[in-house]
């Protein structure tokens, strides 16, 4: 009788385990196939430096010599050197509301902190030497900020029927907004599709922007015309992502409707050159490097045109920030600086 | 002190132990399945009222997007299917070896998702949304050793007091 039912279990564990097999090699699995392109690695790349078990959520910016880290708390910041010797931790004398902590941008321009609540919506203006703030409250939410100068910002927000996302410049002390000419693709789904990282390129002042879901670059200038378009170097000129509204009795919310391959996870910008951490495993990248790598390829803005690629090891990297040719990589409990060392 | 086990626990003492428990299985079996019961009945129910919703997440899944529409009508059935033969004393055996095999399932389809999958969307609904990934894949495997506990109590009799 016994023996029976360990039959039974046995024949169900076996038919269990045949069926999640089943579903496991049918499904689409992007990790498994070869995305037909081909990276060019830097020779000698990175030199590791510094690293600090520190928790944070990213890096401010520079000033001074000094470095402002980004903690969970929107209300406070981490200074220190670049060698992290010395911390200090600074409270900003804001109002930190559940709203600003789900979701918030912080960037640091000379001596003055910009606290983008994207929720809220909000910008708040924190000057360091006196410990003052001043907010300045956008009429629409956004997903992406990117500070120009001390007056304005480039916003990826709703439009104006809330149903879709584009680009819209913001002036401040003016409360004044310049939107985009048709320059993002319209979607279905709350811009969810088109989704990217939107970012401010000092040298060269040009706004960059790029896809999560496809492998096109926007070159934009301060008043978001569009001045070039460029292409990363993996092919997925479509959208891997697909999107759509859904109404339910509280209202609208927009969702992916089938699974979205992310191509990048993060980019920044910096001394004219895009880095972008891609997610994409290049047909000549050897398995085992690309196992224990992070890998960042990086574009030229003024030409559009790929670079090449830094492989920084480890792959629990969540963002990073390049300073002063520094790669700053933020880890879940710790921040490690390299030197880039090739002519980047 | 060869008839000890157990740090000095005399076997038989044990064995007496081990009998009173098989005495009281009915107890246990009724409590894993009540527990069974009442866990597919609710998210059973839950995903047929929100059957929208969860086919919507079924098919953002890379390892169900193709059969979203079916799976969202198979596991709510399965699941009721599975409470009703628990509620059944006759049919009992049956709906723990069903509860087995489909939080088995359960288990191995998380356990892909959090490794091996290249997108992870939101989870189940009800009370169950709260729980993470993480926190899905303990309560499942749990679940699954309960099951087995079950199927074990329903069949291993007591040895009969000498």
């Amino acid at each position: 009788m016994t023996r029976r039912y360990i039959y039974v279990l046995t024949g169900i564990t076996l038919v269990v385990v045949f069926l999640m097999a089943f579903l496991h090699f049918n499904a689409n699995n992007p990790k498994q196939r070869k995305h037909g392109f081909n990276r060019a690695v830097f020779k000698s790349g990175l030199v590791k430096l510094h690293s600090v078990n520190q928790s944070i959520v990213d890096v401010a910016g520079m000033h001074a010599g000094k470095l402002y880290l980004v903690t969970k708390d929107p209300g406070e910041l981490l200074v220190t050197d670049t060698a992290f010797q010395n911390k200090q931790t600074i409270q900003l004398m804001i109002a930190v509301t559940n709203q600003l902590r789900s979701n918030f941008t912080t960037t640091l321009l000379d001596s003055f902190v910009y606290i983008a609540g994207h929720n809220v919506p909000s910008i708040t203006r924190y000057d360091l030497s006196t410990q003052t703030a001043s907010e300045f409250k956008t009429d629409r939410a956004f997903s992406r900020f990117a500070l120009l100068n001390d007056q304005s910002a480039a916003l990826r927000g709703f439009n104006a029927s809330f149903d879709d996302e584009l680009f819209r410049k913001v002036n401040m002390p003016t409360a004044t907004y310049i939107e985009e000419k048709d320059i993002t693709d319209k979607t279905a789904g709350g811009g969810f599709v088109t989704d990217g990282m939107l970012h401010y390129d000092k040298r060269t002042g040009r706004v960059v922007y790029n896809f999560f879901y496809c492998n096109r670059l926007l070159f934009l200038d301060t008043n978001l015309n569009l001045l070039q378009t460029g292409n990363t170097i993996d092919t997925f000129k479509t959208y891997t992502a697909g999107a759509k509204a859904v109404r339910t009795t509280q209202g609208v919310s927009y969702t992916f409707s089938k699974p979205p391959e992310l191509l990048s996870l993060h980019s920044c910008v910096s001394d004219g050159k895009l880095f972008i951490y891609s997610r994409l495993k290049a047909d000549n990248d050897e398995t085992e490097i690309y196992k224990n790598h992070t890998v960042i390829d990086v574009y030229d803005i003024l030409s559009g045109k790929y670079d090449g690629s830094l492989y920084v090891p480890g792959k629990r990297m969540l963002k990073f920030r390049v300073f002063d040719n520094r790669l700053y990589a933020i880890y879940p409990d710790a921040l490690v600086t390299y030197q880039l060392t090739t002519l980047i | 002190m060869k008839y000890s086990t157990n740090r000095g626990i005399p076997r038989h003492l044990v064995s007496c132990t081990v009998n009173r428990i098989l005495t009281k299985r009915h107890i246990i079996v009724e409590l894993i399945s009540a527990f069974f019961v009442l866990l597919f009945a609710y998210t059973a129910v839950n995903k047929l009222v929100t059957y929208n919703i969860f086919v919507d997440e079924l098919s953002k899944s890379p390892y169900l997007e193709k059969y979203a529409v079916a799976i969202g009508w198979l596991i709510p059935v399965t699941e009721l299917l599975i409470a009703l033969m628990l509620v059944n004393r006759r049919t009992r055996i049956m709906g723990l070896f069903a509860s087995f095999g489909i939080m088995l399932a359960f288990t191995i389809y998380i356990y892909m998702m959090l490794h091996y999958s290249h997108y992870i969307p939101c989870s189940c609904g009800g009370i169950l949304a709260q729980m993470s990934w993480q926190q899905h894949l303990v309560f499942n495997g749990i679940s699954c050793l309960l099951a087995l506990a079950g199927i074990s109590f329903s069949i291993i009799k007591p040895k009969p007091s000498l």
